[in-house]
């Protein structure tokens, strides 16, 4: 028997998953399912402006540009593309799409690809380590191991799969991987991180 | 230590302590220490003999002591973590290391295949290709023991206990070699703020100070170079990588290098992995790789005792090993004088130089005077006398250039033979990058070719060989590069106390000592060791006219053992050009390619090995068909259950029984592999019909129909339901191998032909999870748990699509059909995947549903003739040829991608392969997928191929096998016997019929 | 493996986060069914192979997923430059 809402979560059995090879106390890396916010794929020929100008203030972060993310009032929004932006949202899709219909156009071509995605979250002290094995962006821009902040965010490989990325804060970092790659990138993470111990959290 | 370590000069310290190491060779035991090399460890033990040559099986004994050498070729340890052909001088010496020669038989002392050596006459270059040639049929026998005779070590037949790990970098600068220059570059860089990683493949920093005797700044080269790695590691944003080679230099200065973390400790390693492979994108590269010492080639130069005279000196210095009893020093160059002054300095005085030069005058030969040395000018030794261990040297007068014999032979009695004729820089990362070498007279040595500014070689390498100019270009080259990219201001902020150069003599241009006898007809004056390739070898090579550099080293072999040439190709180079009477420049060199040395797959393939090899992709039903079965099969990276057996079930009655629940009762799928595209826009519907074959225009919400994707030459490239959603809103499918390319062919067009059009293409494969129940139970089965559709065929029809509640799901319910049976396909959002897909089996138990995998989903559609694109079709199938000419709608108001190539003289072909079906004679035999189609069994060759079997399938739910093909004319040819010859000799009988096998009018989805 | 410059994302990725994508600039012809035999197959099958720089296609297919346009020397893998799609190449002496 198998409940609905169990299924949210993409990892949901690999949860409390440990590998480690030296009997260490720390792990040096863990990860963690961010579930519960939804994702819309927002595609349009106008501009980042116009789709997104928001009633509220905007935050420090400026909303044109590439590889980056920004507020908007109803969640985050990241660039995908020049005519491509993901929102991450808490709010009711059909809401965002009746705000879109209302506010800005009725041609904007919106997407629920909220369960398409796994979203996780990784840190610890060998997150550099980690990420240096599995991808070939340069990390660098990121700044990881500083406290500064950084709206960056990138689509790339990571594992050789097709993820996005962006700096949480120190030594963290969350992914965006497609769900049917999720079980994959956890027995990825487990092997490669088990030097130094991997845990899946939750 | 008595009895063992007979050249030690005093025991071997690292950092201050002492530790011996015993080790076996042979199976002998020997010991050594710490800090030595196998080979430096072996010297000591007085080891003469280490292996045995390529061809002639001549006793071999060590050259020289790091990555050039050819001849200590050994295979380390046992089991499944033994390692062949290493370089003794590379392996660092442990504790409990075993190694033996590679070769050899019985033993490396006395070998059989020497036997073989006295027919060394006649076996010239060129002798297996030449001698095995006839009758064809016996080289594979040939081979056998060609191959087992010139063998070199042996592979590990068992699974690699190591892993290896890989870690991307991007620095500023990267520095490859940390000798004298290089650290220097480094620590400019360094110090101007520049991220760096410099990587050498000593286990120390310091390059040739490591084994030289050199002064600076009043200390010794040593400590200086320990003093400087001092401060370049406490630099935080210097990375240092040692025993790190890197081996290869390819596009936009990638680079890539292996660090060798466990080789030195054990075998296979016991913690952490054996080797990393570091992937580096620099900015800048500062090239310090150094210079290779060259030999002087004459008559038997490869007894063992013979060595390069840089290793002498590096075995002394740094190994606190004396070679051998008395050393005679041939060389055409003052750096060499240097060796004697070690051997001297070490209280041996049994010493004489024989220098090829007349006339000579330099600080360097003052000093070995000074130490009352004998030198001998104009002369150079034409022949080294002894079988396992040199015990003389011939040495006679030349003319002033070198190229003759002035004068008979004197012998003077020694042990050790060291030779110099200079140095070659080490231009191979250089080259790499597709820059030729350029050849210099001055300094007799080939340099790097012309880069662009990402690049810099400094010091020997760059053909400066003088430590202080070596010293200056890194000191510049680390600021200037740094400038370049934003760091200083290009000055030097390191003062060295540099002392003046001392003045040389230059080099002689001699390569080859002559001999008495010609080279061709002569004793063997080895050229390339590790392949057994002769200067008389390479002359007769360019008697039988191979003239040009490439087709030489090809022929003769020259470079292209495990020591690549690194001794040999220069020498061989000079020889050539002399032969054919050209200058150096004119005859030019080969061109280097990756790996620089011999490289570890296992560090290449990293962690992506056994489970990691490549990603999989789950469904969200997975954890469902992990529970019931066992039997998977790849669909691209998918993981999709192949079939569902019950106990005691194989293959053919597990797939039979589920072909038959679904033809009587009701199976269920899981499709949710399948590509999924949503295309939105309000030129959705054209940019449809400009990328299918069908004419979308009619297509209403709520409708969905078959569509056929070409490519622009007319093949079928993919197909798929496309459904109406709502009014600007499509939903595609694709094929599960197809989906990424398709959505990449789609995105091509909008924006690179189309970009006009507003069209909005999302790919939502991972959000729907779909569940397919096919056969004449499914609508009882989905009535069941779904209450607010009426699926009676009146109101939903077939091709249709309806929005509902299933179990509480809100779901999207198609009415397609891949079986032939009536079928429904439930879509719901991954997270309620599992759920649905057991609420639908919970539902179909009463109705005995029977979960079927892709197995019996491909039987089932054969037996109905639904293609299955990229497996009966390859790219080369047009509309027609599959018998799909009535999805094609030509004459739409924009012409199709594809539809004028349908036109081309090529597609209108009488002959063309057609899709058909076969059936066996004997309604038993299964024809194998691949299977060629002939008309007749007589096996006159060569037979004319028909057409070819493209799916084949022995058991579903018919009760015989059926085929599909595609076989010329075939349209025309129904009811026609053809045959298909098999592997074995056999040939199976078939007849040409219909693809649809099974309800010809298509009646049974439509109920 | 090339290091390329995607004009979109306006940063360096290394090759494998692109595909390769054929001759750049090929128009498809206004009205196919219109034109010769010939005509279309030089359309379909014939292309460049210049021994300097060749402009070509890329695709950002691990990232932005766009289609840019680049040109590269055939012999040396130098990039010269790299523009968006409807764009022309700026640098004049390679243009043909």
């Amino acid at each position: 028997m198998y409940e609905s809402t169990e299924s949210i979560s993409a990892i949901k059995n690999r949860k409390g998953e440990i590998k480690r090879l030296n009997s260490v106390s720390q792990v040096g890396i863990n990860v963690r399912e961010i579930s519960g916010s939804n994702k819309i794929n927002i595609q349009s020929h106008l501009s980042a402006e116009a789709l997104f100008k928001s009633p509220e203030k905007p935050s420090s972060f400026d909303i044109e540009g590439q590889c980056h993310y920004f507020n908007f009032s109803f969640g985050q929004v990241f660039w995908l593309g020049p005519h491509e932006w993901l929102l991450s949202t808490n709010n009711d899709p059909r809401e965002i799409a009746a705000y879109f219909k209302d506010n800005v156009s009725n041609d904007i071509a919106l997407s629920d690809v909220t369960d398409g995605y796994c979203e996780l979250s990784l840190e610890g002290e060998s997150l550099l380590k980690i990420l240096k094995q599995g991808m070939t962006c340069d990390l660098r821009d990121f700044n990881l191991e500083e406290d500064t902040e950084s709206n960056q965010c990138v689509q790339t490989n990571f594992a050789k799969m097709p993820v996005i990325f962006w700096k949480n804060s120190k030594l963290s970092v969350n992914l965006l991987v497609r769900r049917s790659y999720a079980d994959y990138l956890i027995d990825w993470l487990l092997e490669i991180g088990s030097e130094d111990g991997c845990e899946i959290l939750s | 230590m008595s009895g063992c370590n007979i050249n030690r000069l005093e025991p071997l310290n690292v950092a201050g302590e002492s530790t011996v190491i015993n080790f076996k060779f042979n199976s002998k035991k020997y010991r050594g220490y710490k800090g030595d090399t196998l080979a430096s460890a072996l010297i000591a033990n007085k080891v003469d003999v280490v292996g045995r040559s390529f061809k002639f099986s001549r006793p071999r004994g060590i050259v020289g002591h790091w990555s050039e050498e050819p001849n200590a070729i050994v295979q380390v340890g046992s089991g499944a973590g033994t390692v062949p052909n290493l370089k003794a001088t590379q392996v660092e010496l442990y504790e409990g290391l075993e190694a033996k020669s590679v070769n050899g038989w019985p033993t490396v002392n006395f070998d059989f295949m020497s036997l073989v050596g006295v027919f060394e006459k006649l076996m010239p270059p060129g002798f297996y290709y030449k001698t095995f040639m006839y009758p064809g049929r016996f080289w594979m026998l040939y081979e056998k023991y060609i191959r087992k005779a010139a063998g070199l070590g042996k592979v590990p037949v068992d699974s690699d206990p190591d892993y290896y790990d890989k870690e991307n970098h991007h620095c500023d600068i990267l520095v490859v070699g940390s000798g004298p220059s290089g650290m220097i570059a480094a620590l400019e860089a360094g110090l101007s703020g520049a991220d760096v990683i410099i990587a050498d493949d000593q286990s120390e920093m310091g390059g040739s100070l490591l084994y030289s005797n050199h002064s600076l700044e009043g200390k010794s080269g040593f400590n200086w170079a320990k003093l400087l790695e001092n401060k370049i590691s406490s630099l935080k944003n210097v990375t240092v990588i040692n025993r790190c080679t890197v081996f290869g230099y390819y596009d936009h200065n990638f680079l890539t290098m292996i660090e060798r973390c466990n080789d030195h400790i054990s075998v296979t390693s016991k913690s952490g992995p054996r080797q990393k492979l570091h992937r580096v994108r620099a900015k800048r590269v500062i090239l310090a790789t150094g210079a290779f010492e060259r030999p002087l080639v004459f008559a038997n130069n490869d007894i063992p005792g013979v060595m390069i005279a840089s290793s002498v000196s590096a075995y002394i210095n740094r190994y606190k090993v004396l070679p051998g009893a008395s050393l005679v020093l041939c060389t055409n160059n003052d750096y060499a004088y240097k060796t004697a002054i070690d051997w001297k300095s070490e209280g041996n005085n049994r010493i004489t130089i024989v220098d090829t030069r007349r006339a000579v005058k330099s600080e360097l030969i003052n000093q070995a005077k000074a130490l009352g040395i004998k030198i001998i000018y104009g002369h150079g030794v034409t022949e080294a006398k002894g079988k396992k261990r040199v015990q003389a040297a011939l040495i006679s007068p030349l003319s002033a250039n070198g190229s003759e014999l002035i004068g008979g032979s004197t012998e003077i009695v020694c042990d050790v033979i060291a030779t110099s004729g200079g140095w070659s820089a080490a231009v191979h990362l250089n080259s790499q990058t597709g820059v030729k070498p350029v050849w210099n007279r001055n300094i007799i040595s080939f340099t790097p070719g012309k880069t662009n500014e990402t690049q810099v070689s400094i010091g020997a390498c760059n053909g400066s060989f003088n430590l202080i100019d070596c010293i200056q270009e890194g000191s510049e080259a680390g600021a200037l590069m740094s400038k370049n990219l934003g760091f200083g201001k290009g000055k030097p902020k390191e003062k060295i106390a540099l002392d003046k150069s001392e003045n040389e003599h230059p080099t002689q241009p001699i390569f080859c000592i002559p001999h008495q006898k010609p080279s061709i007809k002569g004793l063997k004056q080895f050229v390339d060791q590790q392949l057994d390739v002769t200067a008389g070898s390479i002359e007769l090579a360019a008697k039988e006219g191979f003239e040009s550099v490439e087709h030489v080293k090809r022929y003769t072999a020259l470079g292209f053992g495990t020591d690549q040439g690194k001794l040999g190709n220069v020498n061989g180079m000079a020889i050539l050009a002399n032969a054919l009477n050209k200058s150096i420049e004119e005859t030019g060199t080969t061109m280097f390619r990756p790996a620089y040395t011999p490289t570890t797959f296992g560090a290449i393939a990293g962690r992506d090995v056994k489970v990691l090899f490549d990603p999989i992709r789950y469904t969200p039903m997975h954890e469902w068909h992990k529970k019931h079965t066992k039997e998977f099969e790849n669909v691209g990276q998918w993981r999709r259950p192949w079939y569902f057996p019950k106990v005691s079930e194989g293959m053919e009655q597990a797939v039979a029984r589920e072909c038959l629940a679904v033809r009587n009762k009701v199976g269920i799928l899981d499709a949710s592999t399948l590509g999924k595209i949503d295309v939105k826009g309000k030129d959705a519907l054209e940019f449809l019909n400009r990328v299918y074959t069908n004419d979308f225009t009619s297509l209403t919400p709520g409708r969905c129909r078959y569509g056929l994707m070409l490519k622009e030459d007319g093949m079928i490239f993919d197909d798929g339901v496309c459904a109406c959603i709502d009014k600007n809103h499509y939903l595609i499918h694709t094929t599960t191998g197809g989906a990424a390319n398709v959505l990449s062919w789609l995105e091509m067009w909008k924006q690179t032909e189309w970009p006009e059009l507003e069209v909005f293409l999302t790919s939502v494969t991972d959000v729907w999870a779909t569940a397919t129940i096919s056969g004449p139970e499914s609508r009882k089965v989905i009535s069941k748990i779904c209450r607010d559709i009426d699926f009676s065929d009146d109101n939903f029809k077939f091709m249709h699509l309806k929005h509902g509640t299933v179990a509480g799901i809100e779901a999207r319910i198609f009415r397609i059909s891949f079986t032939g049976e009536l079928s429904f396909e439930i879509n719901v959002p991954s997270r309620y995947g599992l759920y649905i897909w057991s609420k639908l089996i919970d539902a179909g138990d009463e109705f005995g549903i029977t979960p079927y995998g892709t197995e019996a989903m491909h039987v089932l559609r054969a037996e109905k003739g639904f293609i299955i694109v990229g497996q009966d079709t390859d790219g080369s199938m047009s509309p027609s040829d599959m018998g799909l000419s009535w999805i094609v709608k030509e004459g739409k108001k924009f012409s199709f991608l594809g539809e004028r190539s349908l036109h081309r003289s090529d597609l209108l072909r009488s002959d063309r392969k057609q899709f058909v079906g076969l059936l066996s004679n004997d309604s038993k035999t299964h024809v194998p997928e691949g299977s060629q189609i002939v008309t007749s069994k007589k096996k006159k060759f060569p037979m004319k191929m028909e057409g070819h079997v493209t799916s084949s399938y022995a058991h579903g739910s018919l009760g015989y096998p059926i085929a599909l093909a595609v076989v010329e004319n075939g349209h025309q040819r129904l009811g026609e016997t053809v045959f298909s010859p098999q592997a074995d000799g056999s040939f199976v009988d078939l007849k040409i019929v219909s693809p649809v096998f099974y309800d010809s009018k298509g009646e049974r989805s439509n109920v | 493996m090339l290091l390329i410059y995607c004009p979109y994302c306006k940063q360096y990725r290394d090759e494998e986060e692109f595909s390769y994508a054929g001759e750049a600039h090929i128009k498809r012809p206004q009205n196919p069914l219109a034109i010769s035999d010939e005509s279309w197959g030089n359309y379909l099958f014939f292309r460049k192979n210049p021994s300097d720089v060749h402009h070509e296609m890329w695709n950002h297919s691990s990232g932005c997923r766009q289609f840019f346009n680049v040109a590269r020397d055939m012999i040396t893998y130098e990039i010269k430059e790299t523009y968006c799609i409807s764009e022309s190449p700026k640098i004049e002496k390679y243009k043909k």
